[in-house]
């Protein structure tokens, strides 16, 4: 299956791909192929500063807003930098050598990826 | 009251309570939401992780920033509808394709190269004839044009590019090409 996948990018396809939190081994392989890594299943993005009030419904903060769109309108077509995207999902991550990925949308400078379960809130 | 975290010659606490133990797994804008990546043979991969962001929900939602955040409190629809548009188009190769045509080059000068053909057996009349070559095939080696070291050739190249129409002009796709500072730039549009 995974192998199917990458000998249709080899063969010059282009694949698209949208993953929620519980993110599936074969998603994982797919991405690992191309230096993608997804964040562990089950994770999330959180933002206790940059949350949408009212789309949060879960109340843990993992809808998050972010304006840091990719400054590439070939890329992200009318979107651009300062634009509000409001994200509820997983985080990936690439190493930084691979010059061949880039960050189209990434998350504002107060979320990180983290477990909900595992998120302790101290009222100061 | 506030919270703090300081290390101390042992584990690093916070809020002198508990000790930090579990890391996230990655923070701030180094946190990719969407990863797009392009392949030495031209096909893209997309990987994003969320399927909410997608969503018509998410597309008509009015942005609602929580209390006590920096950004002015207006409404303000999510540019999601947006941004999946774009990041489809480049996907499928239909917006940021570039492809060059008509590559021409010439002498500085406006002359026209010689061809090998032209050149004249070795050794006869002209002193300094260049040796024949059979590179790349010796069908079309007589035909190549021929340049000498030093001299002042003007290369130009069009570039087409494929991409949005609110992009003004493709000068901003050509300032990524690089180009050595010896060679004219004369026709890049």
């Amino acid at each position: 299956m995974v192998e199917d996948v990458v000998a249709f990018l080899d063969g010059g396809g282009s694949v698209f791909m949208a993953a929620s939190p519980d993110v599936s081994a074969f998603y994982q392989d797919v991405a690992g192929e191309c230096g993608v890594e997804y964040d562990a299943p089950g994770s999330a993005v959180i933002d206790h500063v940059a949350y949408d009030a009212k789309l949060d419904v879960a109340g843990d903060h993992t809808t998050v807003i972010t304006t840091h769109v990719l400054p590439a309108p070939h890329v992200t077509g009318a979107a651009a930098p300062g634009d509000a995207i409001v994200y509820r999902g997983i985080g990936q991550a690439f190493d930084p050598s691979n010059y061949m990925a880039f960050t189209v949308l990434s998350a504002s400078p107060t979320a990180y990826s983290a477990f909900v379960d595992q998120v302790r809130r101290h009222r100061v | 009251m506030c919270s703090y975290l300081c290390v101390s010659h042992g584990h690093p606490r916070c809020g002198g309570a508990q000790v930090v133990g579990d890391y996230p797994q990655s923070a701030g804008t180094d946190t990719s939401l969407i990863t797009a990546v392009q392949l030495r043979n031209n096909a893209r991969a997309t990987f994003a992780g969320s399927l909410y962001m997608f969503s018509d929900a998410a597309m008509e939602a009015t942005v609602t920033p929580a209390p006590g955040h920096d950004r002015e409190p207006t409404p303000q629809t999510a540019a999601n509808r947006a941004l999946s548009a774009g990041i489809v188009a480049w996907t499928t190769q239909r917006s940021g394709v570039l492809r060059t045509t008509a590559v021409r080059h010439f002498h500085a000068d406006g002359r026209r190269p010689e061809t090998q053909a032209a050149q004249g057996r070795d050794g006869e009349e002209e002193g300094n004839a260049l040796p024949r070559s059979m590179f790349p095939e010796a069908e079309l080696a007589p035909a190549s044009p021929l340049y000498c070291i030093n001299d002042d050739v003007t290369y130009e190249v069009d570039v087409m590019v494929r991409g949005p129409e609110l992009v003004a002009s493709p000068r901003r796709a050509l300032s990524h090409i690089r180009t050595p500072a010896s060679l004219s730039r004369a026709g890049a549009a």
